[in-house]
């Protein structure tokens, strides 16, 4: 029997918020291993730590101690540009208030990470995107601007988003936070057929039990530790 | 990429219409003084005809005499005299040319009209040293002069108000009752070139003391050679004795032995910014404008407590221009900086979701740089047409006789790249302070955090 591949592997991780006068511990000694392909939710109450976790994972924070590495590179710089690069080409990401831009048509919201990635010609990036709105069942609105979709649609638009270039890594901070479960069930579907379709990773920050528990692991934090 | 950037741009303008307006109204109003300010003073400063010889030119246009008593003292242009003695052969100095400052004088149209008009008497050089543009004709010679023959270049507006822009060659106007020929007609000169600037020329005469005094005009050999000839006229007013100086006619009318003699040499730039050297800033800009270095003549009682005419150098005035010029940049540069940074933390979120998706800190600050950049390119082209329609009514309502003030290519690259500088300084502070934003902070909406 082959060896899962190791998608995200935490060591130790600890992050501490320091101020002039206090210090607070989000997440401490945190050890995790998550495979490739596999489907994880992060649960905990408000302030156990689960966003910070996400967000230590997606290379957006800074650990303060310990280290990780992600789809096998272990992450010994913490400089912008590389971080960047490692963002763009391994990472997406979705959002609780889908943070879309509000400027921009669909089609040019969901084209934001080939923008910044070298070598992809225009022609290449538009059908990039387009084949992403088509998984999530949004090609007809690609000419339509956020304002225009209701939060559903917005939503699966930051999954396009997050999906286009071809992440093997997927971190959705409590994507079906802001819609109701109906909305919230179609996400989880297209979240799901990520994992079933490519092999993707998921890592899903959540509240809902009934969500998390489509997932195949749910890593429970309690006060920044991992307690189960 | 610069495409999707060129896109939110505007996407962004049209959404904060009020900031893009506050923009847009600050750059071109800025763009529209300054571009105004540099076509007046390139009107009067600029190498245009028919001054392109402009820094190679020295003219003497004022002395001071002082009585052997220290009590009465002469300010005014030199006579012919004392530009024999102290102007003429000096080393560097190809030719000197004379003139007065002019008159007003009663013209007769073709049809019986009396009109006043400038008349400047010069002698032949004058139209060597001065580069004028000659659509008919051509200047009135030495010879013209020695004879003193009835013959005048006059203007291109003058000869078509006298004859109706039909050629004017060889006929004959009235000047003060006396009939002059025409020998040449020159594409107008603006007041502000006041050194050359005249509706009617007319030879002078040379041959006897010049009355009223007048001017000399030195062209030298190269402009490297202006600081050595100044030198030189210097030198020469100390160790040269005034010719004859108990019988100069015109400055001893009542019989004054003038003793002591002080003067320069100056370039028409020191001459015409000498009337902002002293004073209130009325007067000085009055002295400015009515070319307060241009002499008059006055004689005076108690000059002990007047100081010598002494070189003046207009170099702190420069200064003082550029500097102003810098300062009315920066107030809207600024202005335009604080904006950015308000409208750019209202992208709060949009900087996170870059971030988060792989833009670097260096991309982002090239975005919003761009932008920026778009924004000032679209004021600044607004400026240039309000500056256009401005000149046009300057130019329009005679404030400036002869002037015709048009922006030359000189002045858009001047403007462009002022407005580029002022795109580039007031877009990459903030842009940059904004690109350091740490993405989680960005994301949360929230501007303050430490910064990656």
């Amino acid at each position: 029997m082959t060896q899962p591949e190791t998608m995200v592997h935490l060591e130790n991780i600890g992050k501490v918020y320091r101020t002039d006068r206090i210090e607070t511990i989000a997440l401490s000694d945190i050890n995790l291993t998550v495979d490739k392909g596999e489907f994880v939710s992060i649960m905990g109450p408000s302030g156990s730590g689960k966003s910070t976790m996400l967000n230590v994972i997606g290379l957006l924070d800074e650990p303060t101690t310990g280290g990780l590495a992600i789809s096998g590179k272990k992450i010994t710089s913490y400089k912008d540009r590389y971080l960047a690069r490692m963002r763009n080409e391994e990472i997406g990401f979705i959002f609780q208030t889908f943070h879309l831009i509000n400027d921009l048509r669909v089609i040019d919201n969901v084209e934001i990470p080939l923008l910044y990635r070298k070598g992809i010609s225009g022609a290449e990036r538009r059908k990039m995107a387009l084949k992403a709105l088509d998984q999530v069942g949004l090609h007809s609105r690609i000419n339509h601007f956020p304002s225009e979709l209701s939060g559903g649609q917005q939503q699966r638009v930051a999954v396009a988003r997050a999906i286009a270039g071809n992440p093997r890594l997927v971190l959705a901070d409590e994507p079906t936070g802001n819609l109701d479960s109906q909305m919230g069930d179609e996400i989880m579907e297209i979240l799901r057929g990520l994992i079933d379709d490519g092999g993707t990773t998921v890592i899903m920050v959540t509240h809902d039990q009934r969500q998390a528990d489509k997932t195949q692991r749910v890593i429970r934090l309690f006060d920044g530790r991992q307690v189960n | 990429m610069i495409k999707n950037y060129i896109l939110t741009a505007f996407k962004v303008f049209q959404r904060r219409k009020f900031f893009t307006f506050a923009s847009l109204f600050a750059i071109s109003f800025t763009l529209v003084v300054l571009m105004v300010t540099v076509s007046l003073l390139e009107n009067m400063f600029g190498p245009m005809p028919p001054e392109s010889r402009a820094n190679r030119i020295l003219g003497v246009f004022k002395i001071q005499l002082r009585d052997n008593k220290g009590t009465r003292d002469y300010e005014g242009p030199p006579d012919i005299k004392i530009i024999d003695q102290y102007v003429r052969g000096m080393p560097g100095v190809e030719k000197v040319a004379v003139l007065d400052s002019g008159d007003s004088t009663k013209v007769v149209l073709q049809s019986g009209e009396k009109i006043k008009l400038r008349v400047k008497r010069t002698d032949a050089v004058f139209w060597e040293i001065m580069d004028f543009t000659f659509i008919e004709g051509h200047p009135y010679t030495e010879d013209d002069c020695k004879k003193n023959n009835f013959v005048a270049v006059i203007n291109e507006t003058i000869r078509n108000k006298i004859f109706g822009k039909r050629p004017a060659l060889g006929k004959w106007i009235d000047i003060d009752s006396e009939k002059f020929r025409v020998v040449g007609v020159v594409k107008d000169v603006s007041s502000f070139r006041q050194i050359p600037f005249s509706e009617i020329w007319r030879p002078i005469v040379t041959q006897k003391q010049l009355a009223p005094p007048g001017y000399a005009l030195l062209l030298a050999g190269s402009a490297s050679d202006i600081p050595a000839i100044k030198a030189e006229f210097q030198s020469r007013l100390k160790e040269r004795e005034l010719p004859n100086p108990g019988v100069i006619s015109f400055f001893n009318s009542e019989n004054i032995h003038w003793k002591h003699i002080t003067s320069r040499a100056e370039t028409f730039f020191e001459m015409k910014t000498e009337g902002l050297r002293s004073g209130s800033l009325y007067s000085r800009l009055q002295g400015f404008f009515n070319m307060k270095g241009f002499a008059h003549i006055s004689f005076n009682e108690n000059p002990s407590d007047k100081p010598d005419i002494e070189n003046y150098r207009p170099g702190s005035w420069v200064t003082i221009l550029i500097t102003t010029m810098f300062l009315f940049m920066l107030l809207p540069t600024i202005n335009l900086a604080n904006m950015n940074i308000s409208r750019i933390m209202e992208r709060g979120s949009e900087i996170g979701v870059r971030k988060a998706f792989g833009a670097s800190s260096w991309i982002l600050v090239g975005q919003f740089v761009t932008e920026n950049v778009i924004l000032t390119l679209v004021g600044g082209l607004l400026g240039f047409i309000f500056t256009l329609s401005v000149l046009h009514a300057i130019t329009l309502s005679g404030w400036v006789p002869y002037g015709d003030f048009r922006i030359n290519f000189r002045i858009f690259l001047y403007a462009l790249s002022l407005t580029l500088c002022l795109g580039l300084i007031s877009g990459v502070y903030p842009a940059w302070k904004m690109s350091r934003l740490h993405p989680v902070t960005a994301l949360r909406g929230t501007m303050e955090g430490e910064n990656r």
